[in-house]
């Protein structure tokens, strides 16, 4: 092929890059490992999201949306079939489910295998069909059977044909903390059920509301079996919607189109309108009269809350109606001389207005109301009873309206008689299946509707069956008035009082109104109300217990996940990335010495310096080129090899190995070009930096400077002077703090002691040698003045390990062990999927639960706190979280740590001010001003889950599907602690926040370590029924710390990569120098020098610069790490460590023994006829 | 009996067709004193022939004996410490290590058999001394004339006190009054009696071979006569 006859820039690059391949080969190798890591790592970054991403929507399967409830509703709710004939935009199918989020199943044999938090989901045979991915079950369970998934049948250790039982929390309205609401006999059994299939955890043999990449654990059992163990046959408390596009969320208009197509009932939102009617049978007249009638509103929670309170009246703002409230008095007094007389025991008072519907308005229009705050009405019977008179004063004794631990507090309040209720006596007491008759006209305050519903009391035929929720005395009951009175009266209030007095004494968090009464007449007709209210319901749905879950659109915003892989990686990798460079850098470098003479002739010749530098440019931008494409498709493999890393040996860092690897062409691009621009830059740097070389230097072939720069050396000296000052600074400074704040100087000590050792081997290098030989010259002075031939090179080398060295070693400073201050000083943590409610601290409490077995938790202290269950903010979940599980901190929780002697959880920082708040920061938590709620939370919580980076004093808000929006302060950091991924929150702010929270999920003991089993075996078999589940606190935490120290060990790990990869480009550096240093080889070789002396000095000087950069390395490296480990109990992996430099030294002396052979091989002669 | 001998040295390099041939016969004696020079056009295999001679290269055919021993009967560990004591070589470029002084260049030999004794140091700033560069001895190659270095060169090729010195071409790169100075200085150091050397000289310089005792011409691969000399 011809040539023109005037050759091209272009071509005269390509000529160029083409001739000395050798050397550019070397190039685009480090261009090609610089890109390979940069794309390898912005991969990991994509294929962590669309794993995630890929795992919420396989989970979910087709499900977009969950109507979730807190208690059970009919199926019948959505008006209207969805289905795919008439579907609502995406969303064409609606299916009811039972779901129990926290539950216990236990495989029952001789040897019983327990597991908590499992998710039962009661479902349809078409529940499998909206999954799509995984296996569906063989056969779909029922009656006594169960499909279990993989992670819940292992945790079982349960097979095919084993039996199992599940517990469940029993279906309740009234909460637990209230004086009435059960605290005992709240679990229900899904006994003797057949495993009859495990299906893996894939699809929706995954199936989790939990935004968490953990492996959930799931029962499914028949629909109808669970509605029965539960006794709420033919309802659901969950309707899953489905459509027909699964990788989408539905669009907001489409959920507002559904959610108006939802039509509860009263009776789905748990309340109850009944038509009351009290009538007699007038004898004159010989017909049945009514006395008088209204509509009763109440609720199943017998008390509305405060959220339905508020919807309903505003729903019944067009009606007339009157609010009521009826609480138990355990006693009605008369006081004389300010003494008690007889008791009447356990009766109902009933806190009224005094409207026109209130109880004490008289069919003549008179009314016995209003009455004042200090004023009480009883009735006849009570009046009689107590023999009490207008004016006398009534002591009410009634029981607190919220409990502590399940402990019913007793309050009195004294009262003024005002007057005296008159009552009708019926003709016939009530039996079971009628009401009582009368046959004059009964009172209104003959109404036993004014008392709302009470399970084991209200329903019960006499006294004596009563089975009440709170503390009962049966040996108080007065025989026969007590009795009578249930019998021709039942839950008839025997007293009122002011609806604002009511409210004072008996309204809580739980609500303040028991029911309404609402008129009817002609003008406003049941039907009417019904409407108005079913209106309000669907209106404010949340009001009413339930909540919309977008749970495609909410996992799929948290599969962003909590952690930028792609910058993490990149972090890990920047070691690579840097060694790349330099190794660009150096070996652009060797081959433009090697064409000193070259550049030297074309300046020479008359080309400009830019014009060099342009083809210089130019021939490197060819390398790039080849090098960017080369190392994307590296790349790729590259992401392979890590994500294969954290699926086996770096499998702490993300809890489970689910990631896939997910190629993007953007992010190809976008690495292929971030590396061809640094890589563009560098060449462009280090060939501006070569023609800058004088031409006479560059003719004869000299690239080093002659004489070492005096005015360099001194600005080294000075910087010597400087970083050495730096490390006092920073050792200093390391004194004073703690944690990562001290690790973090300590490692700024050694970087700078790092950086003054470089300054001061490039002094030595720059420095003029002692010329005058002493007696001393032997082959070691030849090695040092071979080493000192080329002082950048050499530097660069030293530096590049000493470097690389350094990193490895001191990031071990980092490296987090389980601490007291981690742990709090507590040793076993944990939580019960059903609230516990006794306070198990209590030896006496400890001794009528476990009996001869409380013995064995003599000594131990144990905090139950409050619980909100949500996402784990931990850095064990990869997700964003959405809504953080909460804990409440109890008053006596705070107190505990007053004691400056009782072991404390570190602080990272706190917002205290005050002495007292600096000696206990939990203090903090009560501050109250009215906006925000005070939070701690762990620092890490606080930096990689919520992105919170202000510190201390920062405020953010988070929307919690049961109780809306809550703008949270942080007031105190913890450091590392066993408490990570959780919001920490007063117990006071968590239950205003979360009226409906009752007893106590989360735990925390501490015992003496001998016990820690023995107490742990003894506390879960007591509570395991309520799905206790303890843990050891210093494995927990370690499980947590693992996470930072992994990602240390991929730091470590990836770090040594680049250091041997370094080290093999050092090798080439090494190649390049021998091959320049031919014919010194082959004189020696003439005057004597046996090849094996020759490859001794060869090889020396390649150890002594490898070595030298390990040592100073090492050294700077132990400033940072020996103070920490002496200080602190963290203990670098040594072994390791040293294992990995050992290595580096190992594969340098052999690659270095490998690539000077070819070249002393060579033949002498030939050596010489090349010269 | 001549200290150096060399019969029917021959010397070829194959190639894809017939094999080269740079040397077909060639033959020579030499005695301790004795010097030879050796002429011929270039490409005559005239450094081939050095190298033969220094036992760099192995001839193809024929026998060399070097004080009645075939060096190349050695192993390679004997062959270079036979060559670091019983031959120098000076070279057209001096070869001089640039990161050396003077002294340190000259004394370079020593190391091959270890660290260089008190009296060798003091042989080797004899030697500078002898060579005129007495005050240069702590100087880089860098910063020395070109027949400065030369002399380093030769005080270098001297310090083992070799049997056989071999110069090729050492004042090729020389101007001529340099080149006579260094030319002498080759004959002076050769010394007398016991103690002198063979010295073998390749050189285009007429001038030089003219001093020389013997002196042969190289060509087409055998030495015959030349026309100076003894």
């Amino acid at each position: 092929m011809s040539r023109d006859s005037v050759i091209s820039s272009g071509q005269y690059a390509w000529d160029s890059t083409r001739h000395y391949w050798r050397v550019n080969c070397a190039i685009v190798l480090g261009i090609l490992v610089g890109t390979s890591v940069l794309t390898g790592a912005l991969i990991v970054g994509d294929s962590v999201r669309h794993s995630l991403q890929k795992l919420t929507l396989e989970r979910l399967g087709k499900i977009d949306l969950v109507l979730f409830a807190d208690h059970f509703f009919a199926p019948a709710i959505i008006d209207d079939a969805i289905s795919p004939e008439s579907p609502i935009g995406q969303l064409d199918r609606a299916t009811s489910v039972v779901m129990v989020p926290q539950a216990t199943a236990e495989r029952t044999s001789d040897s019983p295998r327990r597991s908590g938090s499992v998710t039962v989901l009661g479902t349809g045979e078409d529940f499998w069909s909206l999954s799509t991915a995984g296996r569906k079950p063989r056969k779909h369970p029922t009656g006594r059977e169960v499909v279990l998934n993989q992670p819940l049948a292992d945790e079982l250790d349960a097979e095919i044909g084993d039996i199992i039982v599940i517990r469940l929390q029993k279906v309740s309205q009234v909460a637990g903390d209230s004086p009435l609401g059960e605290k005992t006999d709240r679990v229900r059994s899904l006994a003797e059920l057949e495993v009859i299939d495990i299906v893996p955890a894939e699809g929706l043999g995954r199936f989790s509301l939990q935004a968490n990449q953990a492996l959930p654990r799931t029962a499914f059992v028949d629909q109808e079996t669970v509605q029965r163990a539960l006794d709420q046959e033919g309802r659901v408390n969950a309707i899953l919607f489905s459509g027909s596009q699964p990788q989408v969320a539905p669009s907001p208009s489409e959920v507002s189109s559904l959610q108006d197509r939802i039509r509860p009932t009263l009776d789905d939102a748990g309340l109850q309108l009944r038509k009351i009617e009290l009538t007699y049978f007038d004898e004159a007249q010989e017909i049945t009269t009514t006395s008088f009638e209204y509509l009763s509103l109440s609720t199943d929670a017998m008390m509305f809350s405060p959220q339905a309170e508020s919807s309903l009246q505003d729903a019944l703002s067009s009606f007339d109606f009157e609010p009521v409230l009826t609480y138990l008095a355990n006693d009605i007094q008369r006081l004389s001389n300010g003494e008690t007389t007889d008791s009447i025991p356990y009766s109902t008072v009933s806190a009224v207005g005094s409207g026109p519907l209130s109880p004490l308005a008289q069919p003549d229009g008179t009314t016995l109301s209003p009455l004042a705050d200090d004023e009480i009405i009883i009735n006849a019977w009570a009046a009689e009873d107590s023999q009490a008179k207008i004016g006398d004063r009534i002591r009410l004794g009634f029981f607190a309206p919220e409990t502590t631990h399940g402990e019913v507090e007793t309050r009195t309040s004294d009262f003024r008689l005002k007057a005296i209720a008159p009552l009708t006596k019926p003709l016939l007491p009530f039996t079971r299946r009628q009401p009582a008759r009368y046959v004059a006209a009964p009172q209104r305050t003959n109404d036993p509707d004014l008392t709302p519903t009470v399970e084991g009391v209200t329903d019960q035929q006499s006294i004596a069956e009563w089975d009440p929720p709170f503390p009962f005395d049966y040996s108080r009951i007065r025989q026969p008035q007590d009795d009578d009175y249930w019998d021709e009266y039942r839950t008839t209030p025997k007293a009122f009082i002011s609806l604002s007095a009511g409210q004072r004494l008996w309204g809580s968090r739980f609500g303040k109104l028991t029911s309404f009464r609402i008129g009817i007449d002609d003008s406003q007709t049941e039907a009417q109300v019904r409407a108005s209210l079913t209106a309000a319901i669907q209106s404010d749905l949340g009001a009413f217990g339930f909540q919309w879950l977008p749970v495609k659109q909410q996992g799929l915003l948290a599969s962003k996940g909590t952690t930028p892989f792609n910058a993490l990686f990149l972090g890990f990798s920047s070691f690579i990335i840097a060694s790349a460079v330099m190794l660009v850098t150096l070996l652009l470098r060797l081959g433009l010495e090697q064409r000193a003479d070259e550049s030297g002739l074309l300046l020479a010749a008359g080309f400009a310096q830019r014009r060099l530098f342009t083809l210089r440019s130019l021939e490197g931008s060819i390398l790039i080129i080849g090098g960017v494409v080369l190392g994307t498709l590296v790349g790729i493999s590259y992401a392979h090899l890590m994500i294969l890393g954290l699926r086996t040996w770096w499998l702490d860092a993300v809890v489970t190995p689910f990631l896939q690897v997910h190629i993007q062409p953007s992010t190809l691009l976008t690495g292929a070009m971030m590396s061809a621009v640094a890589c563009y830059m560098t060449i462009r740097w280090t060939v501006w930096k070569f023609t800058k070389i004088p031409i006479c230097q560059l003719l004869a072939g000299q690239t080093e400077a002659l004489n070492p720069q005096r005015e360099s050396s001194k600005r080294l000296a000075i910087g010597v002077k400087a970083c050495l000052g730096l490390v006092i600074i920073c050792s200093m400074l390391a004194m004073f703090l703690r944690g990562e704040a001290q690790a973090g100087a300590f490692f700024g000590s050694g970087a700078f002691a790092l950086a003054a050792m470089l300054m001061r081997v490039s002094i030595w290098f720059a420095q003029p040698r002692n010329r005058h030989m002493n007696d001393d010259f032997a082959t070691h002075t030849l090695v040092a003045k071979n080493i000192a031939r080329h002082p950048s090179r050499s530097v660069l080398t030293i530096g590049l390990v000493a470097t690389a060295s350094f990193l490895i070693v001191a990031i071990s400073a980092f490296r987090l062990t389980p601490t007291e201050q981690g742990t709090g000083g507590f040793n076993l943590l944990g939580t019960s999927d059903i609230a516990l409610f006794e306070d198990i601290d209590k030896p006496a409490i400890q001794h009528n639960l476990l009996s001869n077995q409380a013995s064995k938790l003599a000594g131990s202290e144990i905090e139950s706190l409050r619980f909100v269950a949500g996402d784990d903010a931990s850095c064990r979940n990869l997700y964003q979280a959405q809504h953080p599980q909460l804990i409440g901190i109890t008053p006596r929780f705070v107190s505990r740590f007053d004691d400056p002697e009782t072991p404390n959880f570190g602080w990272a920082a706190t917002a205290a001010q005050m002495p007292q708040d600096h000696k206990n920061p939990w203090r903090l938590l009560a501050e109250n001003d009215g906006e925000t709620v005070p939070v701690v939370l762990d620092k890490n919580t606080a930096m990689y889950s919520l992105h919170l980076y202000r510190g201390i004093g920062e405020e953010f808000e988070i929307e919690y599907p049961s109780a809306g929006t809550i703008r949270f302060r942080v007031i105190g950091l913890l450091a590392n602690s066993v408490l990570q991924g959780s919001l920490l929150v007063s117990e006071q702010h968590l239950l205003q926040q979360f009226p409906d929270v009752s007893g106590y999920r989360f735990f925390l003991i501490k015992c003496e370590p001998q016990h820690i089993d023995a107490v742990k075996t003894t506390l879960q078999n007591a509570f395991s029924d309520q799905g206790l589940i303890l843990t050891n606190t210093v494995s927990l935490l370690r499980n947590l710390l693992a996470v930072q120290n992994t990602y240390l060990s991929t730091f470590q790990s990836l770090g040594g990569l680049g250091l041997l990869l370094g080290t093999l480009g050092l090798v080439a550096v090494q190649m390049r120098s021998i091959f320049e240093r031919r014919r010194e080889f082959s004189l020696m070789r003439a005057m004597g020098f046996s090849r094996r002396q020759l490859g001794q000095m060869t090889l020396m000087e390649h150890v002594l610069l490898l070595l030298s950069g390990l040592l100073i390395g090492i050294f700077a490296a132990l400033i940072a790490v020996l103070p920490q480990a002496w200080s602190t109990d963290v203990r670098p992996p040594w072994p390791t460590v040293m294992s990995l430099l050992i290595v580096i030294m190992g594969v340098g002396v052999v690659t270095g023994l490998a690539a000077m052979r070819p070249v002393v091989k060579a033949p002498l002669a030939g050596a010489l006829r090349d010269n | 009996m001549a200290d150096l001998v060399a019969e029917n040295l021959a010397k070829e390099f194959p190639t894809p067709t017939d094999p080269l041939v740079i040397l077909s016969d060639v033959s020579l004696r030499l005695s301790r004193g004795e010097n030879l020079g050796i002429l011929g056009p270039s490409g005559t295999g005239k450094s081939t022939l050095l190298q033969i001679l220094g036992t760099l290269d192995k001839p193809t055919s024929g026998r060399l004996r070097i004080q009645g021993r075939d060096p190349f009967d050695l192993n390679e560990p004997d062959l270079a410490r036979f060559r670091s004591r019983q031959i120098g070589f000076v070279f057209q470029d001096h070869y001089l290590l640039p990161q050396l002084t003077a002294i340190e260049n000259v004394l370079l030999p020593t190391l091959a058999e270890g660290k260089p004794s008190r009296s060798t140091i003091d042989r080797g700033r004899n030697l500078l001394d002898r060579v005129g560069l007495s005050h240069r001895v702590d100087h880089r190659p860098a910063e020395l004339s070109g027949g400065e270095r030369q002399r380093v060169a030769i005080a270098r090729a001297l310090i083992h006190q070799p049997l056989l010195v071999l110069a090729d071409e050492p004042t090729g790169n020389l101007d001529p009054s340099t080149a006579d100075s260094v030319a002498d200085l080759l004959i002076e150091l050769q010394g007398i009696g016991q103690d002198a050397t063979m010295l073998v000289v390749v050189t285009h310089s007429a001038a030089f071979a003219e001093r020389l005792q013997h002196c042969q011409k190289l060509e087409q691969g055998q030495l015959s006569f030349g026309g100076t000399g003894v």
